[in-house]
């Protein structure tokens, strides 16, 4: 084998060898990159998930007497019925 | 011959130098293989797992607290995330944008301490947590950091906080939070994240070593509503009498189930004084008196005594009423609160009899209610009584018990002499959402037969229909209950002069009771009675509970029991009253007034009820039927329409006095 045959290997397997480094280097960067991104979709998957029970939680304390009746009291003048007042018609029991 | 020996010793020279250059060489090689050795073979382990620490980092997950429901469901207390707002001073690029951000979103400006990149400190912390929805659009701001953490959350803030408690570090503290901790607090997990050489966490290399397990979900008796309602009755009565403090507690009587439950101190927090704070019931304890004549056959109802001019003097102590009863049944001792009266026919108990029957009605013993810092109160034991304890004790003194334990003895008497363990936890749920019961309703013992509380029934509702505790009367349904007046302690222990606990006890409807009520009012300043103070608090409680949608009562029965004729309110009910000075309890006072006959006024009143500022009914005839109704309403009173068109009378008439919140009739004709 002549000298110039086998520099020109050892170029060619140092080139082989540099290229699949980066060939892998590629690969886990691309990879990590999309689990990145795969974690913030999943972060903001869970925050909208927070928020909307954060909004159901608001309508439902907004469904609920404390908050209708101050209101109702406050902007309508509403009050509550006195005994003699009410008309009790079902038999229905909670 | 020189030369050679010369180049002799070069040569051995350079050789002994090789060879010291070897050694040291080797000697080098060798420590080296050593270290090799040691950190490869000996300190392998420690090198491993430093590595690992550098790595990886295992961390805690933290499980979310179960939530606290009411009866029907509805979220009185929930874990959630929230986010704590970091700012970075030197990461951050545009200082304009990101004040401007933080004002946009959360209404805070950027702290002058981290508005510039020289900074002092590396972190600022902003004050407050904020919702992720807030903070979901400060996340790609460079040099702010977004921390979530999990919080408490009470959605109806204030609701019920004293029976729910707080959770202060992650632990439970006051109230269910604190009693149902173990259920509530869950486990939390481990998991492992892989970082890169910045320290900074790698996406998806997260492993979950043991996933955190949520806390159970804990379904209380409180009803949502009921507990509204109740909270604002209290705190418009605290207003309303200037009271320093407060409970009302409203219970079913035939489960012990706790309905709703609030107590309010001096400063207007939520407490548990209902269960840990104490005081002498006065007349509440009455109906327990009487109920033990009755079961030990000492008296009958109809048996009298003589409450001769109000006063009674008795192993050298005088007990006084404000009335002068002259003889009186037992029926009318408690209608009208007689001290003298009851602790007349007290004497007829031996201690034993008495004290058996206290301390069965679970006065002097803890109720075993399933929140934290409960207290038993004080009932002594015979031995220790006085000649006049079996007077004093008749007509509550002598004896401390808080209002949870008044309101499952007025429980008793509504329950067919059944005394109910109290119940504040309905169920649990577990992870998948199903219920498990705990505890089942149960009656701890019947303290008095069926036909004793059957008789005391219609005393207690004579109480509201016409004795003293007439301002609790609801002209459509049966009340039955009884008012208290007794003097409040100081923290010397001392009574205090002019400090009074007014208090009430009810049940409805009385035909067949469904709710039981135990309001205390402490140290009401602008008048003190009982029956003037607390049963008011109860009416409208009441009133405001029945037409509430959700409220756990049986409509149909309401419906049968309501009265065909409404009881008219008494005029001038309590006229035989010869004055509304209370009489120093130490001298045996402590009896209900309601209107000095003095007061009385000249004109015709509608309401015993009577007004600070009496109101004269206008001359509304001609008018329409909706100008007449928003001319009464805006006085302040309560109409009920009958017909249509114009207004051709309104009952009770035209010049006549009423009180605020009357029913006045208004009649129409076309």
């Amino acid at each position: 084998m002549t000298r110039k045959r086998i520099i020109a290997r050892a170029i060619l397997a140092v080139v082989a060898v540099l290229a699949s480094l980066t060939v892998v280097a590629w690969r886990q960067s691309a990879a990590r990159a999309v689990l990145a991104e795969l974690d913030a979709v999943e972060r903001e998957l869970a925050e909208l998930a927070e928020t909307r029970a954060e909004l159901e939680r608001a309508v439902n304390a907004m469904e609920a007497r404390p908050w209708v009746a101050a209101e109702a009291g406050r902007r309508l003048g509403m009050r509550p019925p006195t005994e003699d007042e009410l008309v009790i018609t079902s038999g229905d029991r909670r | 011959m020189k030369a050679r020996a010369r180049e002799r010793t070069r040569h051995g020279r350079i050789r002994s130098r090789r060879g010291l250059l070897l050694l040291g060489w080797l000697a080098l090689a060798g420590i080296m293989i050593a270290r090799l050795v040691e950190v490869q073979l000996l300190e392998r382990q420690a090198w491993a797992d430093d590595a690992l620490r550098q790595h990886r980092l295992t961390r805690e997950v933290p499980a979310t607290r179960g939530r606290i429901l009411d009866r029907n469901g509805s979220e009185l207390a929930v874990s959630h995330w929230q986010a704590r707002v970091v700012i970075a001073p030197h990461e951050i690029e545009d200082f304009e944008a990101v004040g401007s951000a933080l004002e946009t979103h959360l209404g805070i400006p950027l702290p002058a301490a981290a508005s510039s990149p020289g900074a002092e400190r590396r972190w600022h912390f902003l004050p407050g947590r904020f919702s992720t929805t807030e903070v979901a659009s400060l996340r790609r701001l460079r040099g702010v950091h977004i921390e979530r953490e999990l919080q408490r959350l009470y959605p109806h803030d204030a609701l019920a906080r004293g029976v729910l408690g707080a959770v202060v570090d992650g632990v439970g503290a006051g109230g269910i939070e604190q009693a149902m901790d173990s259920i509530l607090a869950g486990r939390n997990g481990r998991e492992v994240v892989a970082r890169d050489n910045e320290g900074h966490e790698i996406p998806g290399k997260a492993v979950t070593m043991s996933p955190p397990t949520a806390g159970l979900d804990v379904v209380l008796t409180i009803e949502q509503d009921l507990q509204a309602i109740s909270e604002k009755a209290l705190a418009d009565a605290l207003a309303s009498t200037g009271a320093r403090a407060g409970d009302l507690v409203i219970t079913d009587p035939r489960t012990g189930e706790i309905l709703a439950m609030t107590s309010v101190d001096g400063a207007g927090q939520a407490t548990l004084a209902a269960v840990h704070t104490t005081f002498e019931p006065g007349s509440t304890i009455k109906p327990f008196t009487t109920a033990a004549l009755l079961r030990h056959d000492l008296a009958l109802l109809t048996d009298t005594v003589d409450t001769q001019e109000g006063w009674w003097r008795v192993h050298g102590r005088t007990i006084t009423d404000v009335t002068a009863g002259g003889w009186m049944t037992l029926h009318e001792v408690i209608q009208e609160s007689s001290n003298v009266g009851i602790a007349r026919f007290a004497e007829r108990l031996s201690p034993g009899q008495q004290y058996t029957v206290l301390r069965d009605f679970g006065f002097g013993t803890e109720t075993g209610v399933l929140l934290p810092g409960e207290v038993a109160g004080t009932l002594r034991l015979p031995g220790e009584w006085s000649a006049t304890s079996v007077h004093s004790l008749a007509f509550g003194y002598e004896i401390a018990a808080t209002p949870l334990q008044m309101a499952l003895a007025y429980g008793a008497l509504a329950n067919g002499g059944f005394l109910m363990e109290p119940r504040i936890v309905r169920e649990i749920r577990d992870a998948r959402g199903e219920p498990e019961r705990y505890g089942r309703p149960r009656a701890i013992r019947q303290v008095v037969p069926g036909w004793v509380t059957e008789q005391l029934t219609p005393v207690l509702v004579d109480v509201v229909d016409r004795g003293t505790g007439t301002r609790a009367r609801l002209s459509s349904f049966s009340v039955a209950g009884k008012s208290g007046t007794a003097r409040a302690t100081g923290s010397d222990g001392h009574y205090e002069e002019g400090a009074y606990y007014a208090s009430f006890g009810a049940y409805f409807p009385a035909e067949d009771p469904e709710l039981l009520f135990f309001v205390r009012l402490d140290r009401p300043d602008s008048a003190y009675y009982g029956g003037e103070t607390a049963a008011p608090v109860m009416r409208s409680t009441l009133q405001s509970l029945l037409s509430a949608t959700r409220i756990p009562i049986d409509r149909g029965k309401l419906a049968r029991v309501r009265r065909d004729r409404p009881v008219p309110a008494p005029v001038q009910p309590l006229a035989r009253f010869a004055s509304t000075d209370l009489t120093d309890p130490e001298e045996g006072g402590g009896g209900e007034a309601t209107i000095p006959r003095s007061s009385l006024p000249a004109r015709p009143k509608m309401s015993a009820v009577a007004s600070a500022r009496p109101l004269v009914l206008p001359d509304l005839e001609g008018a329409t039927m909706r100008v007449a109704m928003r001319r009464l309403h805006k006085m302040g009173l309560r109409v009920r329409p009958e017909g249509g068109g114009r207004v051709v009378a309104i009952i009770p008439g035209e010049g006549m006095e009423v009180a605020a919140g009357d029913t006045i009739r208004v009649v129409g004709g076309r």
